[in-house]
């Protein structure tokens, strides 16, 4: 999506090519060993969700499409489904309890990245999408999609009414999908490819 | 080519948005995508869990830099690559040394150096963080005598019978004096017993306050040594425990996520529930060493 197609990693790693697995360790191992860390009770089981998730993520790699997300944004969609799931069937139910520290951001800002650290450019842009949005839609975001957290249940820790819950959750969503898909298609246009999205907001 | 969002049903997306947050995706997204099919609208579904990830990483879930991965981690990983048929050729570690026939997991069980975050690294003295664990068990021999001076049992508990069986079987067994770490903590004594052969170990905590494990938990550490000498890992993390209120002691057994070796040192923090993988040591409980690491 960026253009930059030849620096992509994953299709590499989908052909076999030597060195690719140990770029993409080396690109993203950062990231993903953060995102254990803070999902995971302990090192052990940290590092045991590394290794899994970077195991699927080279069997994948042939799966991924450059105009949907870029390719952080599509290894951090194969972890969290892997740290959510491995929460769940360790009987623990996911949380902000689960190695938070004091860099958890409470309200987004469009120019305060993470912990000042350089963000991928899905994520900046799903930042600056969030900012938009209200404090009481943004806590639902954040324990929705970061937290990994039922409707209900931040219903009940926010005092929400559950319909509202859903309806930000929502909208917040899909507000994010539109800004990548915006960005997605100016790219495609500025490369000269042909879009692939069409249609407009909801 | 696309039918749109807009032709989802709000109850149907909100189905949708809520398996995406529970981490269902994929697979579980796929009886959506048969219905949005129909729809000429199933790019959505795959559109809107990538913003999810990107929310994700956006909140800072993916503080992606703080902490690099560490080397024993990516070695650990290439070898799964090897063994999984995942290269398309030999690989390197980063010693580069070729890994393509590794038979044996054995980083698997090497102690990961203690990688403060950035934040932690910038804002402190080099080597205050390893001080921390290891300066405070050579000076906990000053202090150690005077704190408990003998330990009772724990009415009705296994593990305080376990502990007994320990001491009076284990031909390795060290007896280590708890003592306080911070001065909130000042009141607090028992011991910590140990079988270094039998991995198998007791704290007795007594005067320890109550926590809530809602709110946090109390996380055992167990500092490692190579020949008396401590080692400049991060601690094996021996689990969290729960301190019930209205307890006036606690016999706790030691369950250490690694095999621990060469133990020098015992020490407790306190951290959000579920306990953390580095602790910044920001909450120090209680510390218990042998005498033979002083100096």
């Amino acid at each position: 999506m960026t253009g930059q197609d030849d620096q992509l990693l994953l299709p590499r790693v989908a052909q076999g090519e030597p060195g690719s697995v140990e770029a993409c360790l080396d690109r993203f191992g950062g990231l993903v060993w953060s995102l254990a860390r803070r999902m995971c009770p302990t090192r052990i089981e940290a590092e045991d969700a590394v290794q899994e998730i970077f195991v699927e993520v080279w069997r994948t790699a042939g799966r991924y499409d450059s105009s949907i997300a870029s390719e952080a944004t599509f290894i951090a969609m194969i972890a969290r489904r892997r740290l959510i799931d491995r929460q769940r069937r360790a009987g623990r139910r996911p949380s902000e309890n689960a190695l938070v520290d004091e860099s958890t951001p409470g309200t987004v800002t469009p120019d305060r990245s993470a912990d000042g650290v350089l963000l991928d450019e899905d994520a900046a842009l799903a930042r600056s999408a969030i900012a938009q949005l209200s404090e009481e839609q943004q806590r639902v975001l954040q324990l929705a999609f970061y937290f990994g957290q039922s409707h209900e249940k931040i219903s009940a820790s926010t005092g929400l009414p559950l319909g509202t819950v859903k309806t930000h959750a929502r909208r917040g969503l899909i507000k994010v999908r539109e800004i990548l898909r915006a960005e997605r298609k100016d790219t495609a246009r500025r490369n000269g490819s042909p879009a692939t999205a069409q249609e407009g907001g909801v | 080519m696309s039918g749109g969002i807009h032709t989802i049903p709000e109850d149907v997306l909100d189905r949708i948005v809520e398996t995406i947050a529970a981490g269902h995706g994929g697979q579980g997204l796929s009886e959506h995508r048969q219905y949005l099919d129909g729809l000429g609208a199933a790019d959505a579904l795959d559109e809107l869990e990538a913003a999810a990830a990107a929310t994700s990483l956006a909140f800072g879930a993916a503080d992606g830099g703080p902490y690099d991965l560490p080397d024993t981690l990516r070695q650990r990983c290439l070898r799964a690559a090897v063994e999984e048929g995942l290269t398309g050729g030999p690989i390197r570690d980063t010693a580069d040394q070729t890994v393509s026939s590794v038979s044996a997991p054995a980083v698997e069980r090497a102690p990961l150096r203690f990688q403060p975050p950035v934040d932690q690294r910038v804002q402190r003295s080099p080597g205050l963080a390893r001080l921390g664990w290891l300066a405070a068990a050579a000076c906990l021999v000053i202090a150690a005598a005077a704190w408990w001076p003998s330990t009772g049992t724990a009415a009705g508990s296994d593990a305080a019978e376990l502990r007994q069986t320990l001491i009076a079987s284990a031909d390795d067994l060290v007896r280590w004096d708890w003592a306080a770490w911070d001065d909130e903590y000042a009141g607090t004594g028992g011991d910590v017993v140990w079988s270094e052969s039998r991995q198998e170990g007791y704290m007795v905590l007594a005067g320890l306050p109550a926590n809530d494990p809602s709110e946090s938990q109390y996380q055992l550490w167990v500092v490692e040594s190579s020949r008396g000498v401590p080692l400049e890992t991060e601690p094996v993390d021996g689990g969290v425990f729960d301190i019930p209120a209205g307890s006036t002691e606690v016999v706790v057994p030691i369950r250490a996520a690694l095999r621990a070796e060469g133990v020098a040192a015992f020490a407790v923090t306190r951290e959000a529930p579920g306990g953390v993988v580095v602790s910044d040591q920001s909450r120090r409980v209680v510390i218990a060493a042998p005498p033979a690491i002083d100096g």
